[in-house]
Formats: structure tokens, C-alpha cells, sequence
């Protein structure tokens, strides 16, 4: 308040002044203005006057109106009058002023020019200044006056004043600190009839109350807040910026094994090894990372760690939440040394499928047996071989080679030795050419060798001959010495051809023209191509034939020797070829066999045999109808249920069906037949041995065949009335199949004496031109209506 | 209200004592001074009395020769403003101005310029053959192409 009065005294000193300078300058303005227009009209008047001697009174005049004090008139002549108060001489040195106040003489001197009485003239007045500067002082004074009176009064309301606005702020003050000191409880009172006052009042009782209800809200916050940390099961701890704990929570002191006071203000580095890095405080959030922490017992432990960062007054507070991962670590070696294992094993398999995946191609490109390449990789060497051939202009010579007697081997002493061969020709057909030279099993007994930069047909030439002449030592197997001969077919590039396909083709025509010539070798001579164009042609004919019913049965009938009577037949299939007229099975059933075209084409005559049996069940004639099957028949897993289904679509009886084998058929995979044989069996269908004697055959295997029926092969029968052997052989059959409780058919009876014989002998029923040459079905019906009692005599039929 | 009065005049004769320090040297140098009215050296030549003098410069009209003559007030000292005012116009400084302003109002035409600076009154002369000024005569550099036209008042001859 007495600043307040003070900066009002200054500030009105200040007006004052001002208002005091304008009013002096005022003053002394108006003042100099009138002396000097004075001078110059008192100048003037004496000018125009002095010829009337009235000068002097007009001097007088000047002091007579009390503003001047001094008067004078001074000629050029060096004549004077003048006039003037007591207080100035008038012998004072005149000093012409040109400011109010100048000289400090209190006096205004001025000098004008004037002619007086025609001559040159100067008029001197002196004006008084000590009337303006006794306003001037007056004004002063009044001024000084009026500022010490308005302090005076200002000083009294402020006196009688000042404790009403005090008191009330006072309270106010003191109810701020107590505020600020946390005394938030005490309703804030304060008593002013100054409507601000209460105002200021009212807001800091409102702001007391928010207050008030904020800490309540912060307390509860804080104990939910508390609540959770003592809840959480990972351990909270908060760091100062420098890197001592301020604070942990339950979870903390249970995974350290402190207590939360023994820690605060103590360093992290007491509990973890690494404690805070100085480079969190440049990110706010640091993502979780592993540490070490140490326990109060002494042992550590791996945590993991997050750390967040709080900016907060007076530094950074740094939040750490710890959480103990030991089982979580355990785990990850457990999982590492199970990774560790597991690609170990991995790359021991990968090893192992590498190793294997390099036998599958060693077996995808070799014959298991022989350890030589298959076909397959003949071809892509032979492709090779002939671009190499093409860029070099150096021919190549491709060799189609067949063992000559190895059916004979393989169907006589089985395949044990059948393949022991294969093995021995294969090492010596290696040690007879170069190591360049590719040598190459086909199948069966069939090879080829690819003979890459040879010098021509000579060189060729000589290289089959060396492994014919290897081949012609004797093999031996065991206690067998066994001789294979060799067939080469040899086809030369770019002579004979100039892709693999027409080699191939070539050097197998010349290989089956060595062979029909009985020659170890032959060269490929486009003339005898024919025969292999013919053997190609024919499999598409025979294809053709299937399809469009080219194919016809025969049936030659068999006879029940006893009783006399015909009781089956045997099927006999037939191609009626459109050019070549009707062509026995000899001629084409092997190239059915090779190509693939033996499974439709026994399907065929099934189909057409059962169909004919109906025919004959239905006539009244329940016949038997034995059917040929070979031995890829029996390797046909299929073969039983295509029988059921043909059997059950003709209606006709399973076990008037006989199905003749031959003894190398079943021989061939043993196994297998038995299997397709024992379907077949339980089916009702019945199995004949064909060509029985002529083949390899096991009594071991023969007695747990499930056949009914042993055929003695015609071979025997024919001349057995004239060959002792061939008599003792159809009567020992005759006897083991009876022994055995097998029927005994014997084929190739051609004579009455023969069929006498052989019924003395106790066989069964015979076949035989003797009986009937096979016929179609329509002339053996017919035959079967004239006779069909007891034969007395051969019947042959005419075909 | 002795004590008081004693004071005022204490104050007073500093006052006076200060204004004394500075106007001495102006009085000193103002001994054997000579007021002129000038203007520029051209052909032809006139002179002012001073009733022509203080018309010209209250703003009224003042020919020669059939030529008007321009009134530059020369602003470049206060005691020469001061003698100027006193010997010519007879005006204290507001008066002038007041009756200045009345005058151009009245009669019409331009308000006399005032210039502060030496040179550039100087130079405003020279550029007007038809412009009068006032100076002292010992003021006037010799090759200003100025002629004094009429002689005022001499400082320090009364």
C-alpha cells in the first residue's frame, strides 16, 4: 500500500511538472512576446511622434504602466533622455536580452531602431521579470502544495482502508499455505464485504475441494495400483536415473530374496550383473532382453528383463520388470539338445537318402542281377555317344546280343542257374571290351554293348567276335558245366543309322538273323529287315485282330477211356489273318507274348470258351473245356477275379473249366503260381500240368500243386508203342499221377493201337487226331450228335 | 514561508548559474555580429527594408522586379532564430508561428521553409534567385554566390 502511495506521489510529481513547465513556458512566451511587440510599437509611436516633443512622455508612459523599469532614447548624435523606476540606474549598462531571464538582471533589455526627429535613433527599454517570475514561483508553490496535500489525504485512506483489504487477504494467505502444506481437511472462512475478495475466496475453497476429492482419487488409484504390484507375479523394480533402486515389489523381493527396504537407495548391480546401461536413457521403451541376476544366497539366475523409462521431475526413472526364465532357459537346452539331435538325425538321413537316393539310381539305371546298365541308360549314353559321334565324324557300333541255350538253362535247372549265368557272361563280356564301352542287359538273356569311337566295321567286327569267343568256355555253376553260345546283331553309325531308335531296331533285326543262321554275329543288312517290319506289322495285326474277331477257337475233344465217352475239350486258339489265311498259335503266340498282347488275347478266348460252354450246358452236353495258360498268366495277380467275373457272366460251372499250365509256367515264380492257383482252386476251377515230362518239374512243388489233371506231352505218346523209353515214361506218369490221385490225359494219340495201349495202362482219357483233329465248335457239335456213345474207332474229322 | 522562499531563490540563482555556464559562450561569440538579410549573386539586385523584410517573412507577399521573393528561414541557431524574431518580426517564437500559419492561411501560397542544416540553406539560395534569408554576415563563406541585400542589426554596437 505505501509502495502504491509512493509510485502515485512520483507519478503525480512527474504530471505536475509537466503541466508546470508548460505553464512557465507559457509565462515567459507570452512575456517575451509582448516586450518585443512593445518595443516595436513604442519604437514606432516615437518615430512618427518625435517632431511633437512628445518623446519623453512617452518614456514615461513605458514606466508608468509598471512593466517597464527602464526607458531610453539614444541618439546617433550621441543626445539622450530616458526614464526610469528608482530601482534600476539609469546609468545601468544596457545588455540586450534575447531569452527571459537572461543576464539574471530580472530585467528584459531590448534595443529597437527609430528616427527621431530625422535622425537615426535607438529606442533601449528594460522590461521587469520579476512580475511572471513571481507567478511563476506562485505557480510553483501551488503545484508543491497540491502534491503534498494528495499524499496527505492518500496516506489517511490508506491508514482507515488498508486493514479491510488486508484482513480478508491475510486469511486468505494463510489458508493458501495450509493448503499448499496439505491441511486440505479445514473448510476455508474468510469474512469481506469485498466482492472480489469473496470471489478469490470462493475459488480457493473450490480448488480446495478438488483437492481434496483428486488425493481421494489418487489414494484409491494408489492402492489399486499398489494392489497389482504386490499381485504381479513378475518382480517390478524402479531405478533412479543413476542406477539405484527406489522401489521393488513383493514379486521382486521373492525372486531375489530380499526384503524391499535392506535394497532401496542400493545399486542394481546388487542384483543384477549388469544393472542399468547409460543407453536406455536415450529410448523411452527397451525392449525385453536377458541378464543375469545374483541371489541373496548367492546363486544366479537368468532373467529376463524389460525396461521401460519414465521422465519425471528431477531426473528419469527407469522401470524394470524382471522375470525369472531358469525353467524357460532348462527348456530352451532341452529343446536346443533335441534341435541338436534331431539335425543330427536329419543329416544322418539325408545322408542315408542320399546314399539311397544314389543305390535307386544305380538300381534305376542297372539290372539288379548283373550289375550292368539297363536299358534306360544304355539309351542315354547311346544318345550320347551318338552327338559325340555326329561332332567327332567318328562312327560308333551298338551290339543287340541273345544267349543262345539260356531257356534251356533256366527251364531245365531253374533260374538259381539261369542267373549265376547271366552273371558270368556279364564279367566276361566286361573283361572282352574297353573300359569305354557300355555293355548292357536288356532282359532275359538279351544285351547290348555300345561301342563308342571305333575305327569302323573291322574294329566291330572284332569285338564281337572277342565275346562270342569268351563265351565259348564253358560256365560252370556248382557241379554243372554249362555252354552258352551268343547271337550279335551289329548296327553301325552313322551306316545303319543316325538316332538310337534306329540303331536299337537295327542291331536287333541283324541280332534274330544271326540267330536264325546260327551265327555269332551278323551286320545289319537292310535286306533282311523285312522280317522284323513283318514281326512289327504282325503285332499291330494281331492287336487288330482281337479287337474285330479275327481270332477263332478250335476244340479237340477228350475221351474218357473207360467209359468211352467224350467228357471235354481243349480250346485251341486261331488267327483267321486276312492274307496269310489261318495261322496256328506257334506263330503268333510268342509275338502276343513279347508284345504284351497274351493277356487280351486269353481273355479273348476265355470269354468265347465259356461262352461256348453255356451253349453246350444248355444243348445238354456238360462238357469240360480246358484253356492254355502261360506263364505270365499266372504272375497276374488279377487272373483269378477276371475268371470269377467271366465264369459268373456265362453261368456255367467253375469246375467244368480246366486251365493247363505248363510246368515251367508255374516253375517260373513258384510262389506266386501257387497263390493264383489256390484262388483258382477255391473257386472250383480246375488245373491241368500240359506238356507234362517235358519241362523241369519238382515232385516237391507237384504234390502241393492244386491240380486234378497231368497231360502227358504228345512227344511220348506218340511213339510209345515203338520206343521203350517213351512207353516207360507215359506208364510211370501214368502211375505217380495215380499215385498222386491225378487224372492222366495223354495227348497226341493218333492211333487205335496207341489208345488201346494206353487204356491197358490205366490213362484216364486221351486227345488225339486219333479221336478228333481240333475243329470249330459248329462241326465238333455236330461230330459230338453222330458220336457221342462209346468210340470205337479213331474218328478224325475233317478240318 | 522565509525558509521556503530562501530555497526557491537558492534554486533560482542555480538555476540562473547554469543558464549563465551555457549562454556566456553564445554571448561571447555573438560580440560584433552583424544580422543580414541575403540572397543569391544574380544579375539583378535589390534591396530590403526591414517592413519588407518582416512581411516577406509573415508570410506575405513581397515582390522585386516583378519577382516574388521567397522567405527561407534559417533554423541552424536558436540565438539567431532568438535576434531574428526580437530585430525583424518583434514576435516571441509561437507568436511567429501562430501568425505565420494565419498569414498563409489567409493570403494563400507556401509557408516559408525552415532549414536546420548549413549547407542545405545554402544550397536552397543558390538554387533561388528569387529566395532571401537571414544570417550573420561574418557567417557567409566567401564563395557562396550570396549578396546581402539588406543590413538588420549589429550584435554588440548598442
Amino acid at each position: 500500500m505505501v509502495s502504491g502511495l509512493l509510485v502515485h506521489a512520483v507519478l503525480l510529481s512527474i504530471l505536475l511538472s509537466g503541466v508546470l513547465y508548460i505553464v512557465v513556458q507559457g509565462y515567459q512566451e507570452q512575456f517575451t512576446n509582448d516586450v518585443r511587440l512593445s518595443a516595436h510599437q513604442t519604437a514606432e509611436h516615437i518615430s512618427e511622434t518625435s517632431l511633437s516633443e512628445h518623446t519623453p512622455g512617452s518614456l514615461d508612459e513605458i514606466i508608468a504602466s509598471g512593466r517597464g523599469v527602464y526607458a531610453r532614447v539614444i541618439l546617433k548624435s550621441g543626445k539622450s533622455f530616458s526614464s526610469t523606476i528608482n530601482r534600476v540606474s539609469p546609468d545601468s549598462q544596457f545588455q540586450e536580452d534575447f531569452f527571459f531571464g537572461d543576464h539574471g538582471d530580472n530585467v528584459y533589455y531590448i534595443s529597437m531602431p527609430l528616427r527621431y526627429q530625422g535622425e537615426d535613433a535607438t529606442l533601449q527599454v528594460g522590461y521587469d521579470e520579476t512580475l511572471i517570475k513571481d507567478q511563476i514561483q506562485h505557480t510553483y508553490e501551488r503545484g508543491l502544495l497540491f502534491v503534498v496535500g494528495y499524499i496527505l489525504v492518500s496516506l489517511l485512506l490508506l491508514l482507515a482502508l488498508t486493514p479491510k483489504f488486508t484482513r480478508p487477504l491475510q486469511q486468505l494467505r494463510d489458508a493458501a499455505q495450509k493448503i499448499a502444506a496439505g491441511a486440505t481437511s479445514e473448510r476455508l472462512k474468510v469474512s469481506s464485504g469485498i466482492s472480489e475478495i469473496t470471489g478469490l475466496a470462493d475459488d480457493l475453497e473450490r480448488m480446495r475441494a478438488a483437492l481434496v476429492a483428486s488425493g481421494e482419487l489418487i489414494a484409491v488409484r494408489e492402492t489399486h495400483i499398489r494392489a497389482i504390484m504386490d499381485n504381479v507375479l513378475n518382480g517390478i523394480i524402479t531405478i533412479h536415473g543413476w542406477g539405484h533402486i527406489e522401489s521393488m515389489n513383493p514379486a521382486a523381493e521373492r525372486l531375489f530374496g530380499y526384503e524391499a527396504n535392506t535394497l532401496i537407495g542400493k545399486p542394481l548391480t546388487a542384483l543384477l550383473e549388469h544393472g542399468i546401461d547409460s543407453s536406455y536413457a536415450q529410448r523411452a521403451t527397451v525392449a525385453s532382453h536377458e541378464s543375469v541376476a545374483r541371489h541373496r544366497d548367492g546363486h544366479t539366475f537368468p532373467v529376463e528383463m524389460a525396461v521401460s523409462q519414465l521422465r519425471r521431475k528431477g531426473g528419469v526413472l527407469y522401470i524394470a520388470i524382471v522375470r525369472d526364465i531358469t525353467e524357460r532357459k532348462q527348456f530352451e537346452a532341452g529343446l536346443k539338445s533335441l534341435q541338436e539331435e534331431l539335425e543330427r538325425r536329419v543329416a544322418k538321413r539325408t545322408h542315408e537318402l542320399a546314399a539311397i537316393n544314389l543305390q535307386l539310381e544305380h538300381q534305376a539305371l542297372h539290372d539288379s542281377l548283373t550289375e550292368l546298365p539297363n536299358r534306360l541308360l544304355l539309351t542315354d549314353r547311346l544318345r550320347h555317344a551318338i552327338m559325340t559321334a555326329q561332332r567327332k565324324k567318328q562312327p560308333l557300333a551298338l551290339f543287340i546280343a541273345d544267349l543262345d541255350h539260356f531257356k534251356e538253362i533256366n527251364d531245365t535247372l531253374g533260374h538259381h542257374y539261369g542267373d549265376v549265368v547271366l552273371q558270368q557272361v556279364a564279367i566276361r563280356m566286361r573283361g572282352a571290351l574297353r573300359e569305354s564301352d557300355t555293355i548292357s542287359r536288356l532282359g532275359g538273356d538279351e544285351f547290348a554293348m555300345l561301342l563308342p569311337a571305333i575305327n569302323g566295321m573291322e574294329e566291330a567286327v572284332q569285338a564281337a567276335s572277342k565275346l562270342a569267343a569268351v563265351l565259348e568256355q564253358p560256365i560252370q555253376v556248382e557241379d554243372q558245366s554249362l555252354h552258352v553260345g551268343i547271337s550279335i546283331g551289329i548296327a553301325l553309325f552313322p551306316d545303319h543309322g543316325t538316332d538310337s531308335s534306329t540303331l536299337m531296331r537295327h542291331a536287333d533285326v541283324a541280332m534274330y538273323v544271326a540267330k536264325r543262321a546260327s551265327e555269332n554275329y551278323a551286320i545289319y543288312n537292310p535286306d533282311q529287315d523285312q522280317h522284323s517290319v513283318m514281326r512289327l506289322a504282325m503285332a499291330g495285326e494281331l492287336r487288330h485282330a482281337i479287337e474285330s474277331q479275327q481270332l477263332v477257337l478250335f476244340y479237340q475233344p477228350k475221351v474218357d477211356l473207360k467209359r468211352g465217352r467224350v467228357t471235354g475239350v481243349e480250346a485251341l486258339v486261331r488267327w483267321q489273318h486276312p492274307q496269310h489265311g489261318l495261322l496256328l498259335p506257334d506263330e503268333f503266340i510268342p509275338l502276343a507274348e513279347q508284345t504284351g498282347l497274351i493277356r487280351p488275347l486269353t481273355l479273348f478266348v476265355l470269354d468265347e470258351a465259356l461262352r461256348q460252354m453255356r451253349r453246350w450246358h444248355k444243348s445238354g452236353r456238360a462238357l469240360t473245356v480246358s484253356i492254355n495258360l502261360s506263364a505270365k498268366h499266372l504272375q497276374d495277380q488279377q487272373l483269378a477275379d477276371k475268371i470269377a467275373s467271366l465264369i459268373g457272366k456265362w453261368q456255367v460251372p467253375a469246375r467244368a473249366l480246366i486251365l493247363e499250365l505248363t510246368e515251367s509256367a508255374i516253375m517260373a515264380d513258384p510262389l506266386r503260381a501257387m497263390n493264383t492257383l489256390k484262388k483258382l482252386k477255391e473257386m472250383g476251377v480246375m488245373m491241368a500240368i500240359d506238356d507234362f515230362g517235358t519241362g523241369y518239374s519238382s515232385l516237391v512243388y507237384l504234390k502241393q500243386l492244386p491240380v486234378s489233371e497231368i497231360k502227358i506231352d504228345k512227344s511220348f505218346v506218340i511213339n510209345m508203342l515203338d520206343n521203350s523209353e517213351d512207353m516207360v515214361i507215359v506208364r510211370s506218369t501214368i502211375d505217380l499221377a495215380h499215385n498222386m490221385g491225378l487224372r492222366v490225359v495223354a495227348e497226341g494219340v493218333e492211333s487205335v493201337a496207341v489208345m488201346k495201349k494206353l487204356t491197358e495202362l490205366g490213362c484216364d482219357q486221351a486227345q488225339g487226331y486219333c479221336i478228333s483233329c481240333p475243329a470249330s465248335a459248329a462241326e465238333l457239335t455236330e461230330w459230338l450228335n453222330v458220336r457221342n456213345d462209346y468210340l470205337n474207332d479213331c474218328y478224325a474229322p475233317s478240318r | 514561508m522565509e525558509y521556503r522562499n530562501s530555497m526557491i531563490r537558492m534554486a533560482a540563482l542555480l538555476l540562473i548559474a547554469g543558464l549563465m555556464a551555457v549562454i556566456s559562450p553564445l554571448v561571447q561569440a555573438t560580440e560584433a555580429r552583424t544580422l543580414v538579410l541575403v540572397a543569391a549573386n544574380s544579375k539583378s539586385e535589390f534591396n530590403l527594408s526591414g517592413t519588407e523584410a518582416r512581411r516577406l517573412f509573415l508570410g506575405l507577399p513581397v515582390a522585386k522586379e516583378n519577382r516574388p521573393l521567397v522567405a527561407l528561414i534559417n533554423h541552424t541557431d536558436s540565438l539567431l532564430y532568438q535576434v531574428f524574431l526580437q530585430k525583424i518580426i518583434f514576435m516571441s517564437a509561437n507568436t511567429y508561428e501562430r501568425q505565420l500559419l494565419a498569414n498563409v492561411a489567409r493570403q494563400g501560397g507556401q509557408r516559408p521553409r525552415y532549414y536546420t542544416d548549413w549547407q542545405e540553406l545554402l544550397s536552397a539560395l543558390r538554387a533561388q534567385p528569387e529566395g532571401v534569408a537571414y544570417m550573420w554576415r561574418e557567417q557567409i563563406p566567401a564563395d557562396a554566390g550570396l549578396v546581402v541585400v539588406a543590413e538588420i542589426w549589429r550584435l554588440g554596437v548598442d
